[in-house]
């Protein structure tokens, strides 16, 4: 008989219950297996060990019918909720509720720089998806000209000849278009059931009839193989056909362009997309631009390899390689047979994709975006986005200690590392979810502060793409992990007897040594952000202020032939015009608050062309240049330009208008003259082999005429009247809107057939530095923003570590301690750090701002203030900070701290 | 209400359980039936009948009462649910009132 050698009394045979192990489904082989046992002993005494065995056998082997149905276990999340998890739960919304300003402080910090960074991400995710949407986009490329003379100049623009060699000669290219875009006046003269309208176009552009091979935009109406086919047609954007023609059918109509020619509607095309570059209304077929222009300069674009106007844009086949098409270039240029084109010009491909990130230097690329800005501005985003991280992970691991008996209590009821790890992990995440919501709402909020600082208009709608809501997950998950791992690595590393006794602080610093690291580095970021910012505006401020050596206040700039951006050329200012403008001075001058006005080929402030001089003893080889001027008798008494020798141009003289110069200081020196009275009355000559001949009659002192990133060119200044693009005029302080109406009026009478336009220079210049400006509001709100989380988070820990010392602070207040020598005491750990930061920015900022203003030839000086300004601002924070917790800790009665002691 | 079909001897167990009050598991409800209708009940059946029982809603079970005898297993307790209370009271009403409608003279 078997039996159990402790008890002495029978068991059943093991293997029965082995078999319902291995073969029993579902989850009730516990109570199965209780059951047998059970009866097996209360058979044994009725009915003796061998029947009980037998019984047992035969009962344990019935439960074994395959056709059973399981009984399924319980839903795990069940018991998951009901016990661990919901106790954690419970701990993470106590503790978060016990330590509310901290967890406010927390999550709001977290909240701001993932706001900030969303808002950012919205914005650069905006950029880099331009001209994303032009079908088989990546294989267009734009051909872009390296020009080598005296230094290397890249433009966006190629002579007019490049394009149509280039589609007739070279093989893999699908199709080639030329785009020249030219502002100009259009005039719709009204028909049955609309009236007339004259507006002043901006973008009006010519392009190849092969346009719509290489850019398959979407026609509304119209055929694209015929729309820009026949001399004369226009094909409008959707927005422009409503403008001129309401809601009738824009198709058949005729326009009339700068009163020159004719053009027919052929075509509608839909609005571009908001993320494009390309801003045309207007796409008129190319040859009609040579009967717009005058036929001089119609034969100079046309056959000109140096001139280039045209932004010229070619489809490869699939499959090609644009380094084989690049290669073929100096081949194509050798068509133009001019030795200075094949000498000094290099052509080369730039994919569409990149036009609008990485042309910002580029003359006429038309490009808003720039590269530098995508960079500094995703560098900023991620210094937010790591100070509101630091922030989180020092108040957490501060925090996090006074929860070590929770912890030692957790590890001695049998909690593993890995368990309280999670705990604390999914708290973190809690806060983190929390704060991902918080920053919805915010960059909700901020949104109109995005389109304010980047000039865009983003709406609602745009914070809920795949895009941006994509980012907004990562964000969730980087800050959640980024923030969350290292406090529950920390706190789940208490030992647990240290803990319940209560020493965790001394045992191992408690992580002190690594947060004021993070304190140093968090006021460090947003030191070198505050200190470029300030040293940022200082520029655009003295920019805006340095004294020009010409007057800009009260000058009214008027074009003669529209103003506008594309490609300005000479209009050809011919007698009948010029004998209108006299007439139009004549009359302006004689009134009473008009204080001067001259014509010119432009203003100062925004550069002038340059063209090849030769001065006396030089010759066309040694490739001097100077900017060229070319002015009215009356410029420089409007402009208040100062002469430092010889003469102004006369009337009198008779033939100033075609022999005279004047030159600049800069001129005077190098062209090799000792004085300014020395160069007076020598022979010089302007332009290369048949330039014109004449003597320098006088110069005028230094003024910047190039945006001050540049230094004062030499400047050659004549008389020639058809280079003239528009009036300056010079008007009294008061009562200026009657002044301009004034002007209006004359205009009109004397210029029916153009609008009357006019802008102020001050204006103008001011507008030269709007990326300077945009740089400088952006940095401002960024570091004010940083330095906001910075502080939130110091104001956090010192709110902890003036708690956690509240006895000491008791003792030494009954021991006779001062509030003063309270508040040094507690306050002069942080400010110490404060002061290290200031160490580490300050150096770090300098380069920065050293080499941002390398780029400047005109720059205000590196004083040390800007640093110490920037940082006595941020110690003083710093220090009103945690004196408002220090302060409240000194002045409170020791009775209360003390009492339970 | 939704009539779910009670076979007899899931009425039997069903209602051994009310009986047991509490104190219902595989053991007592087997020696119950036993001593009540003299059948010989494997345990293999009772289990298949309490599980279907608890799944048509008839029952409620917790583990609970672990014995050295039963080699430190716990046991699973059975107790009627008021859906069950209601289909054996319904049953029950229903059988009193096809009693009342027999003849005298009949069975009884």
């Amino acid at each position: 008989m078997k039996k159990d050698r402790d008890t002495g009394k029978a068991y059943p045979p093991r293997w029965p219950e082995r078999l319902l192990d291995w073969f029993y489904p579902g989850d009730s082989i516990e109570e199965i297996q209780g059951d047998l046992q059970e009866l097996f002993q209360k058979r044994l005494e009725t009915v003796g060990p061998v029947q009980a065995r037998r019984e047992y056998v035969l009962t344990a082997l019935s439960f074994l019918n395959p056709f059973r149905k399981a009984r399924p276990f319980p839903e795990p999340s069940s018991t998951f909720f009901n016990g661990l998890f919901r106790n954690q739960m419970k701990m993470a919304v106590r503790t978060a509720w016990r330590n509310r300003t901290y967890t406010a402080i927390n999550v709001f910090g977290l909240a701001l720089g993932m706001s900030c960074c969303l808002l950012i991400g919205l914005y650069l995710l905006e950029e880099t998806r331009y001209e994303r949407f032009w079908p088989a986009g990546e294989r267009i490329y734009r051909v872009n000209q390296t020009n080598h003379f005296e230094e290397e100049r890249t433009a966006a623009l190629v002579s007019a000849p490049v394009g149509p060699a280039l589609a007739r000669t070279v093989s893999g290219v699908e199709a080639v278009t030329r785009l020249f875009s030219r502002a100009g006046s259009m005039l719709f003269s009204g028909s049955a059931g609309s009236s007339r309208k004259l507006f002043q176009e901006e973008h009006v552009t010519f392009a190849d009839s092969s346009f719509f091979r290489v850019f398959a935009l979407p026609l509304l109406k119209g055929s694209p193989n015929r729309a820009l086919a026949a001399p004369g047609s226009v094909v409008l954007s959707e927005s422009a056909a409503r403008r001129y023609f309401g809601s009738g059918n824009p198709m058949g109509r005729t326009l009339r362009f700068e009163n020159r020619v004719d053009l027919t509607v052929t075509g509608v095309f839909a609005d571009l997309p908001r993320a494009s570059d390309f801003n045309y209304d207007f796409l008129v077929d190319f040859e009609t631009l040579y009967r717009v222009e005058d036929p001089g300069v119609a034969d100079f674009i046309r056959t000109n390899w140096l001139y280039n106007p045209t932004q010229t844009f070619a489809r490869l086949s699939p499959g090609t390689d644009p380094a084989r098409i690049e290669a073929r270039m100096p081949g194509l240029l050798r068509q133009s047979a001019d030795e200075r084109v094949m000498k000094h010009v290099r052509l080369s491909l730039q994919p569409l994709h990149d036009l609008h990130l990485y042309s910002a230097d580029m003359q006429g690329s038309g490009a808003t975006g720039n590269i530098r800005y995508v960079r500094l501005l995703a560098i900023i985003a991620g210094i937010t986005l790591l100070i509101a991280c630091f922030n989180f992970i020092n108040l957490s691991t501060a925090y996090s200690l006074r929860r070590a008996r929770e912890v030692g209590v957790r590890k001695v009821l049998g909690a593993i590392r890995l368990q309280l790890g999670g705990q604390f992990l999914g708290e973190a995440l809690f806060q983190c979810g929390v704060a991902c919501l918080l920053a919805l709402l915010m960059a909700f909020l901020l949104l109109p502060g995005l389109n304010h600082l980047a000039e865009r208009a983003f709406g609602t709608e745009d914070l809920f793409r795949p895009g941006p809501l994509l980012l907004w997950l990562g964000l969730f998950g980087l800050t959640g992990l980024l923030s969350g791992a290292y406090p529950a690595l920390f706190a789940s590393g208490f030992r647990p007897i240290q803990s319940l006794r209560g020493t965790v602080h001394r045992g191992r610093q408690g992580g002190r040594r690594l947060r004021q690291g993070l304190v140093i580095a968090q006021f460090s970021l947003s030191l070198v952000l505050m200190t470029v910012a300030i040293g940022v505006y200082r520029q655009l401020d003295y920019l805006r202020s340095k004294p020009l050596g010409f007057q800009k206040e009260q000058v009214v700039v008027v074009p003669l032939f529209g103003s506008g951006g594309g490609t300005s050329i000479s209009q050809g200012v011919d007698q009948a015009f010029r004998t209108r403008m006299n007439r139009f001075e004549q009359a302006v001058s004689g009134f009473s608050r008009i204080k001067g006005i001259s014509a010119a080929s432009g203003t100062p402030g925004s550069g002038f062309v340059r063209s090849l001089v030769v001065p006396e003893g030089r010759t066309e080889a040694d490739n001097i240049f100077a900017s060229w001027l070319s002015v009215d008798y009356d410029f420089l008494p409007t402009m208040n330009i100062p002469l430092a020798a010889g003469r102004n141009f006369s009337k009198q003289t008779g033939t100033d208008h075609l022999d005279a110069y004047l030159i600049n200081e800069s001129a005077v020196k190098a062209f090799g003259y000792p004085n300014a009275a020395a160069a007076v009355g020598r022979p010089i000559q302007r332009g290369g082999e048949g330039g014109q001949k004449g003597t320098i009659i006088g110069v005028v002192r230094d003024f910047h005429f190039d945006p001050l990133d540049q230094p004062i060119d030499a400047l050659i200044i004549d008389l020639r009247v058809n280079r003239f693009t528009g009036f300056v005029v010079r008007i009294a302080p008061e009562r200026m809107p009657e002044t301009l109406a004034f002007l209006k009026r004359e205009w009109e009478m004397l210029f029916p057939e153009r609008v009357f336009e006019y802008s102020f220079l001050d204006e103008d210049l001011n507008r030269q530095y709007r990326v300077q400006e945009q740089l400088s509001r952006l940095l401002t709100s960024f570091s004010a923003l940083a330095l906001l989380i910075s502080c939130l988070g110091l104001f956090g820990l010192a709110a902890y570590l003036t708690f956690s010392r509240t006895k000491e602070i008791g003792i030494r207040k009954v021991m006779g301690a001062g509030t003063v020598g309270l508040v040094t005491l507690l306050s002069r750990d942080f400010i110490r750090l404060v002061l290290i930061a200031n160490l580490v920015a300050g150096p770090v900022s300098w380069l920065l701002l050293d080499r941002w203003l390398a780029d400047y030839a005109n720059r205000a000086p590196l004083t040390g203030w800007v640093f110490a300004l920037a940082g006595a601002g941020t110690l003083l924070l710093a220090f009103l900070t945690v004196a408002s917790q220090t302060l409240r800790a000194a002045l409170s009665n020791p009775v209360d701290s003390l009492r339970d002691l | 209400m939704n009539r779910t079909y009670l076979g007899e001897f899931e009425e039997l167990v069903l209602l051994t359980v009310a009986l047991l009050d509490g104190g219902a598991y595989g053991i007592t409800i087997l020696e119950e039936l036993e001593r009540q209708t003299g059948r010989i009940v494997s345990l293999s059946a009772i289990h298949a009948t309490l599980q279907r029982l608890e799944e048509k809603g008839f029952l409620h079970s917790e583990m609970g009462g672990a014995t050295a005898e039963r080699g430190g297993r716990r046991k699973r307790f059975f107790n009627v649910t008021p859906a069950g209370s209601r289909a054996l009271a319904e049953i029950h009403t229903t059988r009193n009132h096809l009693w009342n409608l027999l003849p005298k003279t009949g069975l009884a």
